[in-house]
């Protein structure tokens, strides 16, 4: 099935210290919007919608996603005078809890 | 009856998916894959050497003082030039001493060359992008992925979260030089591991109707509406209640079960939330690269066993579910 969902999870990310915390209380917002999303694309997969049906869906979550997008959120540049203050590593021997 | 899910319906159907009905047989494309670059990671020995002593006496050190003021670095001295309009989308990171490319898959309406910018033996697979935030439309999303997928053929990768934008080509080199040894720890982790997918669907109707058969308790009350000329309301609510108890346990004994036999066949797995209400497993597989053919012939002997689920067996995929790297920015 499609990754969306690992994608929107894993890899490498930046938190911008000092909009750290405000960041993270806002991430919420957009949350259930982004499970709407996946829901659809399964239903995208399993053929239960169609692809302009898909499409319509996605346009509207898309639009509202937009709405209510983190400032922080963009482009990021890294001049030689910010400091990487903390790297925050997991992998998988921390998190196998099944 | 449970329905069979539908092929993949996507503009580019990857070969490593497939629906496994019952003991369907899954496409075997990708088993296609090369062996990574195993060249690779003999190099990084020599990257971490200190920097040679001699190198300072060349007459164009920096004075000690300016460095501490200015915080300048001497690998990001020269100042970007690029266009204000373009930034580069960075895809994931790998081992690599050697500049490399990877053809016109980028990212865009337009896809454009990608290529690798170093930090010594760190290299960050990127391609030139318009400087504007992407949406996470199913298309970019796979044009991201497209570009992992082709990377890690040949290299271990950590991949980057989707819409990573730098505005130049220093800033990646200086997000490389500054964690350098964090990156190399975890390529080293993740070498010859490749991440699988596993999704369980069910038919919930019919689960329903199997609890109704099974449970006492629920077959005796559904009787009991059903007996009536006008069911009581605290009838139905319980109803309701039991019922979703039983599917609950039912699909947490699916679920135990189905790992459990996973486990000896895999590094790691990891299991999320699952999507919409027929999904009663949302899981990720690390698997060693000598592994593979044992988990996937369990995960083939599993789906045949329960033939009344619907299995979503996906990948290789480079190991979104298990590098999770927060890089803590401070503005100067």
């Amino acid at each position: 099935m499609f990754i969306l969902d690992s994608l929107l999870i894993g890899g490498l990310r930046f938190v911008l210290d000092k909009v750290a915390a405000a960041a993270e209380a806002e991430a919420q917002d957009d949350s259930a919007l982004r499970d709407q999303l996946l829901e659809a694309q399964m239903r995208l997969e399993l053929g239960e919608i169609s692809e302009d049906e898909f499409a319509a869906i996605e346009r509207d979550i898309l639009a509202a996603i937009r709405e209510i997008r983190r400032p922080n959120q963009g482009v990021l540049t890294m001049s030689p005078k910010d400091k990487i203050t903390g790297v925050e590593i997991e992998t998988f021997d921390s998190d196998r809890e099944t | 009856m449970p329905r069979a899910a539908s092929p993949r319906k996507g503009r580019r159907p990857r070969p490593g998916s497939a629906s496994l009905k019952g003991g369907a047989k899954k496409s075997p494309a990708r088993s296609a894959k090369s062996a990574p670059a195993k060249a690779n990671s003999s190099m990084r020995g020599a990257a971490v050497k200190p920097a040679a002593r001699g190198r300072s006496a060349a007459g164009r050190r920096i004075p000690e003082n300016d460095r501490i003021v200015q915080g300048r670095r001497t690998t990001a001295a020269t100042e970007p030039i690029v266009s204000p309009s373009r930034g580069k989308y960075v895809y994931c990171i790998i081992d690599s001493g050697d500049p490399l490319r990877f053809g016109q898959i980028g990212i865009g309406a337009d896809p454009s060359d990608v290529y690798t910018v170093h930090y010594k033996n760190l290299a960050a697979v990127v391609s030139d992008a318009p400087l504007e935030v992407l949406d996470s439309t199913r298309e970019n999303v796979l044009a991201h992925e497209r570009v992992n997928e082709t990377v890690m053929r040949e290299h271990t990768v950590i991949p980057m979260s989707f819409g990573t934008i730098f505005k130049t080509r220093e800033d990646i080199v200086e997000l490389l030089r500054s964690a350098a040894e964090a990156f190399g720890d975890v390529l080293n982790k993740m070498q010859n591991k490749l991440e699988f997918g596993l999704k369980v669907l069910w038919d919930r109707d019919q689960a329903i109707r199997e609890v109704e058969h099974e449970d006492e308790d629920i077959s005796r009350l559904k009787k009991e509406i059903s007996g009536q000329k006008g069911p009581t309301y605290f009838a139905r609510m319980q109803y309701g209640r039991l019922i979703d108890s039983a599917l609950q346990s039912r699909s947490e004994r699916y679920v135990a079960d189905i790992l459990d036999q996973l486990r000896d066949v895999s590094v790691a797995s990891r299991v999320n939330k699952p999507i919409g209400d027929k999904m009663i497993m949302n899981a990720a597989f690390l698997i060693a690269r000598d592994q593979e053919t044992a988990f996937d012939a369990k995960v083939k002997s599993i789906a045949s066993r329960f033939d009344k689920l619907t299995f979503k067996y996906t990948g290789p995929w480079p190991p979104y579910n298990f590098v999770n790297i927060r890089l803590k920015l401070e503005r100067a």
